[in-house]
């Protein structure tokens, strides 16, 4: 089965209101092609799950495409915290549902599982109970220890970018996979960008590589650079010329929304 | 540290009466050279956790070295029932024998959730099975959508048994092919006794860090043990030799008939050395994988 479309097509893959999951981590192998696809799509209202959230959930949220968040993290590594997702938590411009990474791994799992809740001790003591309504004291059934349920996530859709697809949808990923398996088991559809798509066969020479499995897989995407401006290793490193320019325009948000309009928004995206 | 011993010794660190995993691979990397160990070194007592393992706990049952099963599966895959498992539960015999029923999922949840440190891990499979009713499981309440769901207790091991294909000297070790459950059972037990084909350098270890499935710390003894799984297969070195489980399997329809197959391939051969020069060379030879079916290199370089 051929799963291949055009970047264009992306748009019809998802729909506002939507909740996505976002692959990669931090600086590293985020799907800017098909998140920028998002903002230029006019998508909008979006649940975002975010583990390792970076220039993704950055974006979206100076987009303004963010309804809600739950998040662990959303940052440039050594560039500091997330201009845009500051600004947006400063101003309460979205619902902001924080958890440990662990705590949103454990929830990922459960979507993945089918089960409703997963059982952690991660939490335990700490104001996380309070200001996250996704988890709840629960009493072990074996010894009676009180532990933390994690409310299962199940995304609607995933968003990942690996370094090679099969039309079929195999997915293979050389550098860190990240929880990029996870979230393609745990979403009902996953939409995979590849640096390039290659045959069947290369694919099974590499078995070891194969990082996301064709049944998780709905759509793929041939996207060269696709992660730009985060790396993708080993086709190419973090730009961090481009990098700088998004933290210098994302100082304020009007200055953001004229790089939204020409960068994110404008007609196409600049492959590398 | 090196952890580096012999079969006698490491398996001599299980304490009678310990509850031990082991075969956790299901048909492959079965560790019967170790099985066969505690077999000479006379436990008494142990509980044996395992998905599935082949004729190895049918081996250990009819020693007379296991007094508990936690267990999906028991039996003789290639030929059928095992039968000193079924001599056991039918008639005491050699000793009786308390049984944890498991489906091979809920075993491997029981694993992990030990592995993560919690009592239970919660799943939908087994509800409205009347196995669910076992004091292993419980029905609970999701807090966040009132669903009902079937908590899975925690299966903790004293120790695990694995056999893998390559490990160092302070127990990191190279796992491939079908894994099973062997990481959830590493995890999940309090320590890992490691029996592999090969002994190898740290270096080698270093150069493939993904492959690294079983990390050092969890690892007490490693043991030499080429050809350790026989007659299951470990991929790389060992097919499997079908021969050998279907003449256990004849040999143990009896009780007269196991007891003579125990003293030639376990007392007879008096350590994993004589089992292998009991099995011959050209048997051996004949195990060895036919052709090579190697990935390409990968390039770790940054």
């Amino acid at each position: 089965m051929n799963k291949v479309i055009g970047l264009r097509d992306v748009r019809e893959e998802i729909r506002s209101g939507d909740t996505i999951v976002i692959g990669g981590g931090g600086l590293v192998r985020k799907p800017m092609a098909l998140v920028e696809e998002v903002i230029r799509a006019g998508i909008r209202d979006l649940t975002v799950v975010s583990v390792l959230g970076g220039p993704d959930v950055d974006l979206l949220l100076g987009a303004g495409r963010v309804k809600k968040l739950f998040y662990a993290y959303v940052g440039f590594d050594f560039g500091g915290p997330g201009p845009n997702f500051r600004r947006a938590r400063e101003e309460n411009k979205a619902e902001f549902i924080e958890g440990s990474e662990f705590i949103l791994i454990s929830a990922l799992e459960a979507g993945a599982r089918g089960i409703s809740f997963m059982p952690v001790r991660s939490g335990l003591g700490s104001d996380l109970l309070r200001v996250n309504s996704n988890l709840q004291k629960f009493v072990s059934p074996f010894g009676g220890e009180k532990l933390v349920a994690v409310k299962a996530i199940r995304p609607d859709v995933a968003l990942l970018h690996v370094n090679s697809a099969d039309p079929t949808g195999y997915g293979q990923i050389l550098g860190d996979w990240f929880l990029d398996p996870l979230c393609a088991q745990a979403a009902k559809k996953t939409i995979m960008s590849a640096e390039k798509i290659v045959d069947t066969e290369t694919i099974e020479q590499r078995f070891a590589d194969t990082a996301i499995v064709k049944l998780w897989t709905s759509k793929v995407v041939e996207a060269p650079g696709g992660a730009g401006f985060t790396s993708c290793y080993p086709d190419y490193p973090a730009d961090f010329v481009r990098l700088k320019e998004y933290l210098g325009h994302a100082r304020s948000a009007e200055t953001f929304n004229a790089y939204v309009e020409k960068n994110a928004a404008g007609q196409e995206r600049r492959v590398s | 540290m090196s952890k580096i011993c012999t079969l006698r010794e490491a398996i001599s660190s299980i304490e009678d009466g310990a509850a031990v995993a082991m075969g956790c691979g299901l048909e492959s990397l079965i560790p019967f050279a170790a099985g066969y160990e505690i077999i000479r070194r006379k436990k008494r007592g142990l509980t044996l956790v395992a998905p599935i393992s082949d004729i190895q706990f049918d081996q250990l049952i009819g020693a007379g070295s296991a007094r508990k099963i936690v267990a999906a599966w028991v039996g003789n895959v290639a030929a059928g029932l095992g039968h000193n498992f079924r001599r056991a539960m039918e008639e005491g015999i050699p000793r009786p024998l308390e049984v944890e029923e498991h489906s091979n999922f809920t075993i491997a949840l029981g694993l992990k959730a030990a592995g993560m440190g919690l009592p239970y891990l919660p799943t939908r499979t087994a509800l409205g099975s009347d196995f669910s009713e076992a004091p292993h499981f419980r029905a609970i309440t999701c807090p966040f959508t009132g669903e009902r769901l079937l908590a899975v207790r925690a299966v903790a091991p004293d120790v695990a048994i694995l056999h893998v294909q390559r490990a160092d000297s302070e127990g990191n070790a190279h796992l491939w092919g079908n894994l099973g459950v062997v990481r959830e059972a590493a995890y999940a037990a309090k320590r890992v006794i490691l029996t592999c084909e090969e002994v190898v350098d740290h270096e080698v270890i270093l150069s493939d860090p993904n492959r690294t499935l079983i990390p050092g710390f969890l690892v007490s003894h490693v043991v030499d043990a080429p050809f350790g799984s026989h007659p299951s297969p470990t991929q790389g070195y060992a097919r499997r030799d079908d021969d050998f489980y279907f003449d256990y399997h004849r040999q143990s329809r009896s009780l007269e008939g196991f007891q003579e197959w125990l003293q030639k391939w376990v007392f007879g051969a008096g350590d994993h050395e004589g089992y292998l020069d009991l099995l011959g060379k050209e048997r051996r030879e004949k195990l060895k994988p036919g052709r090579e079916l190697c990935s390409p290199a990968v390039n770790f370089s940054v």
